[in-house]
């Protein structure tokens, strides 16, 4: 495989260091991370390939990449990463930046963004369906209800500065 | 649970999503909701007790983030005020293992179990985010904790150690790839059929979810029998302090948890 020079975007990894941290850049691809992946064993989720490209440059490769969404963040490959790149933060940050690029990540998190500008909370409060098949809500137990932003509309206004209504769509 | 060991519980007035799954697609809306309920309790006098690992993750890495970025606290601090809000970092953020382990105490559970369960052996699943990262102060050590099955066996449960105890209930990808996030929990509840224990227990609401709500859907996808007891620490506690089913939400389990129920009431009738 042959890697175009004119396809690479060689500031790329400082972008993604802006978020994540600078430890990234000292990947030495021993691939420890792969190796102790417990989603890449069934998943296309190759950490050490997709640091390889982004300190590349290899941009457009990375951030359309779905493995990015395959990471579950669980933090084994930090724990054991001898150059301590924090490989979860990493994929964090990449996600970021492929979502300000454009890409649609999986749907349930545009759901759950919707959801939390609409309400504060990523669902509404759901019934329970018992293994006897008798269905609960909050209120069968005496709960309080969910507690939730006291000011919608300032609540929303404050996700419109974080940028996360422009995410949305709104 | 909680309050029958003298801890008040309190809610958190306004409180909304703890912000972590949104961290997949802005670092600063995460930051800010993670921020404002960290200001809410703050407000409030409290200390904060987010139940699921994931919330206290979160709350524990922007706790850090902003004590170490005086620029993003600010930013942080701008935004939150349009709700009268104000972060300023005093919080005190504690794990459901921290305060039943270091603040209530296995000696203390001890004295207040009037019905002892003996003869039943459990394994403990503590989730990534309560171990990893062990740099920013865990509620357990990241390589070999403990402070689980000591709970278990303050209970007077037996406890054993199992090669899978560490991996992950598989949630994170829930959203992003469903099917192989089951295959993972469905991985771990196998090993554990056959290890011959009674059941699984946690603390964490989204791992007790892979591993008992979504239990009857892992089995259908592995066309397999993945059915397995799975337990909050605090039903079992709750057993042992005599309390009935119905208190301890125990019709509420989705995995097959009568079995284990009517053998520890056979055994300390």
């Amino acid at each position: 495989m042959v890697i175009k020079s004119s396809e690479l975007d060689l500031n790329f990894i400082e972008e993604v260091s802006r978020i994540s941290g600078d430890a990234v850049k000292s990947c030495f691809q021993c691939g420890t991370c792969t190796g102790t992946c417990p989603s890449g064993r069934l998943t296309s989720l190759r950490s050490r390939t997709i640091i390889r490209k982004a300190i590349l440059g290899m941009k457009k490769e990375v951030l359309s990449s779905p493995a990015l969404w395959e990471c579950m963040i669980c933090f084994k490959c930090h724990e054991q990463c001898p150059r301590g790149v924090n490989i979860p933060v990493v994929m964090l940050a990449l996600r970021n930046l492929a979502v300000r690029e454009g890409v649609v990540p999986p749907e349930g998190y545009s759901k759950m963004a919707r959801s939390v500008y609409e309400s504060g909370a990523v669902q509404p409060p759901q019934d329970v369906v018992t293994r006897d098949f008798e269905s609960f809500s909050r209120n069968s137990f005496s709960l309080p209800s969910l507690s939730k932003p006291l000011d919608q509309g300032k609540f929303a206004k404050a996700l419109s500065e974080t940028g996360l209504r422009k995410i949305i769509g709104g | 649970m909680l309050p029958k060991l003298d801890v008040e519980l309190v809610e958190i007035k306004g409180a909304g999503c703890c912000g972590f799954p949104l961290n997949s697609l802005d670092n600063l809306t995460w930051t800010y909701l993670t921020a404002r309920n960290l200001a809410l309790c703050e407000d409030q006098g409290l200390d904060m007790l987010p139940l699921c690992n994931g919330c206290h993750l979160s709350m524990c890495e922007v706790k850090h983030a902003l004590q170490s970025d005086a620029a993003m606290k600010e930013k942080v601090n701008a935004i939150l005020a349009s709700e009268g809000l104000r972060y300023n970092g005093t919080v005190r953020v504690r794990h459901v293992i921290e305060v039943l382990h270091d603040d209530i105490g296995p000696e203390k559970i001890r004295n207040v179990v009037s019905k002892p369960m003996a003869g039943l052996r459990f394994a403990a699943h503590y989730g990534c985010h309560a171990l990893r990262p062990s740099e920013l102060g865990r509620p357990d050590d990241s390589r070999n904790p403990m402070k689980l099955e000591t709970l278990i066996g303050a209970l007077g449960a037996r406890w054993d150690v199992y090669p899978e105890r560490l991996d992950c209930c598989g949630a994170g990808i829930a959203v992003s790839a469903g099917e192989s996030s089951l295959k993972i929990a469905g991985a771990k509840l196998e090993k554990l059929r056959t290890a011959g224990f009674d059941g699984l227990v946690t603390t964490c609401p989204f791992c007790m979810r892979m591993f008992d709500a979504r239990q009857e859907a892992i089995g259908a996808l592995l066309g397999a029998d993945t059915s397995f007891p799975t337990f909050y620490y605090t039903q079992l506690l709750g057993l042992c302090m005599g309390l009935d089913r119905a208190t301890l939400g125990l019709q509420l389990n989705m995995s097959p948890v009568d079995e284990v129920v009517q053998k520890f009431q056979a055994a300390s009738a």
